[in-house]
């Protein structure tokens, strides 16, 4: 992926986060990197500085709550929606749709998504 | 595949000693992303250094570790406000309602005896005072936090003892003006009770709030 890839990623990491676990009721750190990988073939990577630190911010933001399990032996933390969360993930996500279009648009690549 | 005891010893040093991380809740979460990434770069055959190289690099290398550390430990700082307002809404629920119902008794007695005229503007003047003072002393202690090395439990005091208080400061105003002795003893009794009730139930949830704070804070050893 390259730089100016990285860069769309980073301004959208948090819609990314929001609206995988809309899908998932509860996702790990190592395991939204990996969706996104195989959502996108590989076209997409999330860094892990960059998914932490937006994870964390999440939650303080009152928007994720998380839960510890054990497994394998060890300590795994769990992030899910808040009901803030759920609702701040379907507007997140249309103004994101919203601004992709328009982008399009301006840009002339297709129509439409 | 399991990794062995000595590779998740080796993981273990790598974040503590070789990247320098000291908070607990993220070594553990860090190490558990480290796992599985290994885990998984190891089925595909590759070698347990390369795939610690290659998890470590995801994250910035160790530059990007403490960074990551030091932002994590920003989050306590950041949630000072909801968690007054949420001890102070706590006020209007059982159990606590009840206190609140022996406080409106105690704020009819006081304003009967006129108690708030003959204390209120000493008290006023040492609670305004104080809450200015403190503000000021923290204020410029601001950038000081997000760095928990600095925090020691009498700043963090400090620190979250300036928001109520100045949010008193600002009630103390609103609710008997500036000149408590000529314009309260204006206002009807129950006024007055309603008054001297919202006033003293500010500060009852601010007591709290500042001691659970005290209570919940666990400094950073460094």
């Amino acid at each position: 992926m390259t730089t100016n890839n990285q860069q769309l990623l980073k301004g959208s990491l948090s819609v990314i986060i929001l609206r995988l676990l809309e899908e998932r009721e509860k996702m790990y750190g190592y395991e939204i990197t990996q969706k996104v990988k195989e959502l996108t073939a590989g076209e997409m990577a999330i860094t892990e500085g960059a998914l932490y630190p937006a994870l964390h911010k999440l939650e303080a933001e009152g928007m994720l709550t998380t839960e510890t399990q054990v497994v394998d032996g060890r300590a795994r933390k769990y992030y899910s929606l808040t009901q803030d969360g759920h609702k701040q993930a379907v507007s997140r996500v249309s103004e994101l749709v919203a601004f992709v279009e328009n982008l399009n648009l301006v840009l002339k690549l297709k129509p439409s998504l | 595949m399991a990794l062995t005891a000595d590779q998740l010893q080796a993981i273990d040093r790598h974040l503590r000693k070789d990247n320098w991380l000291l908070n607990e809740t993220l070594i553990a979460e860090l190490t558990d992303h480290y796992i599985a990434g290994i885990d998984e770069q190891m089925i595909a055959g590759v070698s347990f250094e390369k795939a610690l190289t290659e998890v470590h690099a995801g994250f910035g290398g160790r530059k990007g570790l403490l960074t990551l550390e030091e932002k994590f430990e920003e989050k306590p700082a950041v949630s000072v406000f909801p968690d007054f307002v949420a001890t102070f809404l706590l006020y209007a629920k059982p159990p606590r309602l009840i206190f609140s119902l022996l406080l409106v008794i105690a704020s009819y007695l006081i304003c009967e005896q006129n108690l708030v005229v003959a204390w209120g503007r000493p008290v006023y003047i040492a609670l305004s005072d104080l809450s200015i003072v403190v503000f000021l002393c923290v204020a410029g202690n601001l950038p000081l936090f997000g760095r928990p090395k600095f925090v020691t439990p009498a700043v963090l005091f400090a620190y979250k003892l300036s928001y109520p208080l100045n949010f008193t400061l600002i009630s103390n105003g609103i609710l008997y003006g500036t000149n408590i002795n000529t314009d309260f003893v204006r206002y009807s009794l129950e006024s007055q009770t309603a008054l001297t009730f919202g006033y003293l139930l500010i500060w009852v949830s601010t007591i709290e709030f500042v001691i659970s704070s005290l209570l919940r804070f666990k400094p950073v050893n460094r």
